[in-house]
């Protein structure tokens, strides 16, 4: 036995306060007839039933209590209908197998939906801006193609690196030469000698990024929204 | 003299994969006749160690089911559907309210399958289970009891003598044309078995029903052996005093 067993087992064990506590020979009574005596005190209880007829007595009526409650249990346990709990059983599990595997959808259906209306918002937001962002860089990659400054480069490297997911690229490549070099990613401050870098600022959210000497402009909507 | 100690009256026996229906309820007169040769120790060792063998079973099964072996989950509730149908049935007396209590619980048994390390056995952790599922529900505020004193009613109804409380035949010596007092009794009985409270009834059932030990009780309702005993000592004595009453308003007393 365990100390935890035997903490539980000596602990007071009779609850109820105000109730009446059974005597030593009614604790040895119900424990005989409940088999719990070992088989030395059961002889010794039964030498004493022969010699203590109130004894006897109650034994006799709490040996009727213990039919009664069988009786009772065999009375609203006789015309139950049990076996087909594992039927049913089974099938509610084969139900929530299902249901679980509708569920495993489900969230990532709920989750993908207001994505869905983000990203479809973020990008109908994306599109205004690009349009405004592509309206103005018609207009710088018509300056640069006044200018047609022969040092060009494809600014695709540059944006391929630079983008990020949030990020939107626009490459407008007017019609000239081929660039035989590239250029580093653009940024707004870092200006690459002899290459004019222009930082528009067309609103909240979006930039436009003209390299100078390029054939193109970059033109980036950022959605930080 | 012979204590009542008995086997259990809801069946379960060591019963083999496939066969796991059980055996039908014990007759109430199983308990009453008893068997002068073998002593309430001897039958409680005996049905001890046919719960080792059954736990033993369990546990191959448990183990199956933990690796997904339905059919092994199947047997598992198979074996045990009567047993614990009897508690719950004694506890909500309902028959609809018990069949939907017993499957939440081996629902929740499964569920809890992977957490199941073996250290007690099953269907003392089954009994747990629908134990505190059927005292949740009968404690339920407005819970319609109406139905259960429909069916006593049905079960009082001429027809239904011979199986109501023959054991109230008797221990009242015996006068079997008595039906209205057999039938009164037997009413007495009842609802002072129905007015128990819960944690009392409970242990009576798997006492008397089951035939449980103190020890596995306790182990079942996650108190001590001693908390048993005073559960057991209670609930008799407020059977015994209906009992007694209904003797002494007959008696004039």
């Amino acid at each position: 036995m365990s100390t935890d067993d035997r903490e539980r087992d000596e602990a007071p064990p009779f609850e109820g306060a105000g109730d009446a506590l059974p005597s030593s020979d009614e604790l040895e009574l119900f424990a005989y007839l409940d088999g719990e005596l070992d088989d030395d005190a059961a002889a010794r209880f039964e030498a004493r039933l022969g010699s203590d007829p109130e004894l006897a007595a109650k034994l006799t009526a709490a040996t009727a209590i213990a039919g009664f409650v069988r009786d009772d249990a065999a009375r609203i346990y006789g015309a139950a209908r049990v076996d087909s709990i594992a039927d049913d059983v089974m099938s509610k599990l084969a139900r929530g197998s299902a249901a679980t595997t509708r569920l495993r959808v489900v969230p990532v259906v709920e989750i993908a939906a207001p994505q869905s209306t983000r990203f479809s918002r973020a990008r109908s937001t994306s599109v205004v801006w690009l349009g405004g962002a592509l309206a103005v860089a018609a207009a710088v990659a018509l300056f640069v193609v006044t200018r047609r400054d022969p040092i060009s480069a494809p600014p695709v490297a540059a944006a391929s690196t630079t983008a990020t997911a949030s990020e939107t690229v626009a490459i407008i490549t007017p019609v000239g030469p081929t660039a035989s070099r590239t250029v580093d990613p653009p940024s707004p401050a870092a200006g690459t000698p002899g290459v004019e870098v222009e930082d528009l600022e067309v609103g909240e959210g979006a930039t436009v990024i003209y390299t100078g000497s390029a054939q193109g402009a970059v033109v980036w909507v950022n959605d930080k929204r | 003299m012979q204590p009542a100690s008995s086997p259990p009256l809801a069946p379960t026996g060591p019963t083999p994969l496939g066969e796991g229906h059980g055996a039908p309820p014990r007759t109430p007169d199983d308990g009453a006749k008893g068997d002068g040769s073998v002593t309430a120790r001897a039958r409680l060792r005996a049905l001890k160690a046919t719960r080792e063998g059954e736990a033993e079973v369990d546990l191959d099964l448990v183990r199956r089911a933990q690796k997904g072996d339905e059919a092994a989950f199947r047997a598992l509730v198979e074996r045990h559907q009567r047993r614990a149908f009897a508690i719950a049935i004694g506890l909500v007396r309902n028959e609809q309210d018990a069949r939907d209590l017993v499957q939440d619980a081996f629902l929740r048994v499964h569920k809890s399958l992977p957490s199941f390390q073996g250290s007690s056995s099953f269907f003392t952790w089954l009994y747990r289970i629908v134990t505190n599922l059927a005292i949740d529900l009968v404690r339920r505020p407005g819970r319609n009891v109406v139905e259960l004193e429909e069916e006593h009613q049905r079960s009082s109804s001429p027809g239904n003598e011979p199986t109501d409380h023959p054991w109230v035949a008797r221990v009242d010596g015996a006068d079997p044309v008595d039906v209205l007092r057999r039938k009164e009794l037997a009413a007495r009985m009842r609802t002072a078995i129905d007015a128990l409270p819960s944690y009392h009834k409970a242990v009576i059932l798997m006492r008397e029903v089951e035939g449980l030990s103190y020890e596995e009780m306790a182990e079942a309702m996650q108190v001590s052996k001693g908390t048993i005993m005073s559960r057991l000592f209670h609930a008799r004595q407020k059977l015994q005093k209906a009992l007694a009453d209904c003797y002494d308003e007959e008696n004039g007393k």
